[in-house]
């Protein structure tokens, strides 16, 4: 098998959420196959995206669009995707990095805690999926991978962020179950739970951002509708 | 064995009709104490009014906090000490992923996902901390194959799985076990909603191999089982309940 030098020349990616290891890696990941890449994500209020940070980010042709605020700001991401549309065209993958969250018991979950955690990892990636999928099917086809966790399973690091784990999960099935046939594959990865920082989390952040690049080279068509576990062969409990 | 004379603090939300409604009635032959909560104060009504002092009704909207804290308060008053909590709340509105917009998607989360867990919060420190204390959550087959109510009601269903997970070893510690039981197609009014036509219905029953629907009493005999001491050892499992559909060979 020829394995060609920019397999994603020509094609436009969204990267959702990614400002963090994860995503970071992702667009690096596409950026580096050849890919337009657009990166949205959450900015901490009262933290700047610094001069260098932006300036590594254009060089490698990464369009970045900072949001402030946790709620999904419906108006921001139909504005985001429009102007991608109008610039690129074509959306051909969306990645919804799915992966906010703290460690918290129950008993110190409160509920602004788990609306905001809900904001993050479900509300945005829908209202990204409703706002893409009219033109990537308009467009015949693309790929829409979603970053969970194997918290969906084990119930890790927190309430709020396990539930919106799974919930995620089932969206991916949901969406999977809905548009298959109409030329989208949506593909789900779910990362072994690591709090960033943990030991390896920038091996896991390098092999998602691997995974990312393999689905949208289109090599995954086989793997429609799955929500693959990446953990490095060290598996919980 | 649990001795049977001894009476049982029962929580059903969202058990004013269907597969709730049912569960609430069973416990309360069987001689337990109910307490039904739900939004729809006419089913409430006519609920209590035939169970001969065996159900209390409750008027909860559990997508709201405050309406839910507030449920609460009262609860505690004649419900001190909770055996066994049951969420059966749940809409749906079947729709295409592109027609859902931003009220039905909040909606849909906010019964079906963040009540859930409000109802948690405020219930749990309300519960008996002993051996054979239980939760059973009635979450859906859908949220494991994506069909069913819409990919809304799919994700909002989800969400009860990883939050069950993580209650698992906190609860476990006090004594509380806790499981999801997910039905796929049981008659009851939202089943009738989803398919108004007997021909619908009748193409749902060709794919199950038990060959009938499932019936609210088929669930509330599951839930009933998972919900006392002899059960505790199945704790944080997710119980499909579909009379064989999800694995049906073509
Ligand atoms: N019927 C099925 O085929 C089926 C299949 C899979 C899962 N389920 C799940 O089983 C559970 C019960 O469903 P059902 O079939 O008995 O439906 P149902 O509509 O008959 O009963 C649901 C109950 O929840 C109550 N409710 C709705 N919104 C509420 C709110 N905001 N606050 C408080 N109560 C509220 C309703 O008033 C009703 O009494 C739901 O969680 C549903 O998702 C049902």
């Amino acid at each position: 098998m020829q394995l060609e030098l920019f397999p994603l020349a020509n094609k436009v990616a969204l990267v959702t959420n990614g400002f963090g290891p994860v995503g970071e890696e992702i667009c690096r990941r596409l950026a580096g196959a050849g890919a337009n890449v657009w990166l949205h994500g959450q900015v901490e209020e009262g933290c700047e995206l610094s001069d260098t940070m932006a300036a590594e980010w254009t060089a490698l042709g990464v369009h970045l669009s900072p949001v402030r605020g946790t709620a999904a700001d419906r108006q921001t991401i139909a504005q985001l995707v429009a102007t991608i549309l109008e610039q690129c065209g074509k959306i051909d993958l969306l990645v919804n990095n799915c992966q906010a969250g703290q460690r918290r018991s129950f008993h110190q979950l409160t509920p602004a805690d788990w609306l905001t955690t809900m904001q993050l990892n479900l509300d945005r990636p829908f209202l990204f999926c409703q706002q893409v999928l009219p033109a990537m099917l308009g467009a015949g086809g693309g790929t829409i991978v979603h970053v969970s966790s194997t918290a969906a399973l084990t119930g890790q690091i927190s309430p709020d962020f396990a539930a919106s784990q799974s919930a995620v999960q089932s969206l991916t099935k949901g969406l999977w179950h809905e548009f298959h046939g109409k030329g989208i594959q949506v593909i789900g990865l779910a990362p072994e739970a690591k709090e960033a920082g943990a030991e390896q989390s920038g091996q896991l952040a390098k092999a998602i951002g691997e995974m990312v690049l393999l689905l949208g080279t289109g090599y995954g068509v086989y793997l429609n509708g799955e929500i693959l576990t990446v953990h490095g062969g060290i598996p919980n409990g | 064995m649990a001795d049977p004379t001894v009476k049982r603090n029962i929580v059903v939300v969202g058990g004013a009709a269907g597969i709730g409604r049912e569960i609430a009635r069973q416990f309360a032959r069987s001689g337990d104490r109910v307490a039904v909560a739900d939004i729809n104060k006419q089913a409430i009504e006519e609920l209590t009014a035939d169970s001969e002092g065996s159900i209390f009704g409750y008027y909860v909207d559990v997508s709201s906090w405050e309406s839910v804290c507030h449920w609460a308060d009262d609860l505690i008053r004649r419900f001190p000490a909770i055996d066994s909590f049951i969420y059966s709340a749940g809409i749906t509105n079947r729709r295409p992923f592109l027609e859902i917009d931003w009220p039905a998607w909040q909606k849909t989360m906010a019964v079906n996902l963040h009540g859930l867990f409000y109802c948690l919060k405020a219930v749990l420190p309300l519960m008996r901390q002993q051996q054979g204390a239980s939760v059973v959550i009635i979450g859906s087959g859908s949220a494991i194959t994506g069909t069913g109510g819409g990919v809304h009601y799919a994700a909002s269903k989800g969400g009860a799985f990883g939050l069950l997970r993580a209650l698992v070893a906190e609860l476990g510690r006090k004594g509380i076990h806790c499981n999801v039981v997910a039905p796929r197609v049981i008659q009851s009014e939202m089943l009738d909603r989803l398919y108004p036509d007997p021909d619908d219905k009748q193409k749902l029953i060709d794919q199950i191999p038990i060959g009938r629907l499932g019936q609210p009493a088929d669930i509330a005999a599951l839930v009933r089982f998972l919900s006392q001491q002899e059960a505790q050892y199945i704790h944080g499992q997710i119980i499909l309940a579909d009379g064989g559909r999800t694995f049906q060979a073509d």
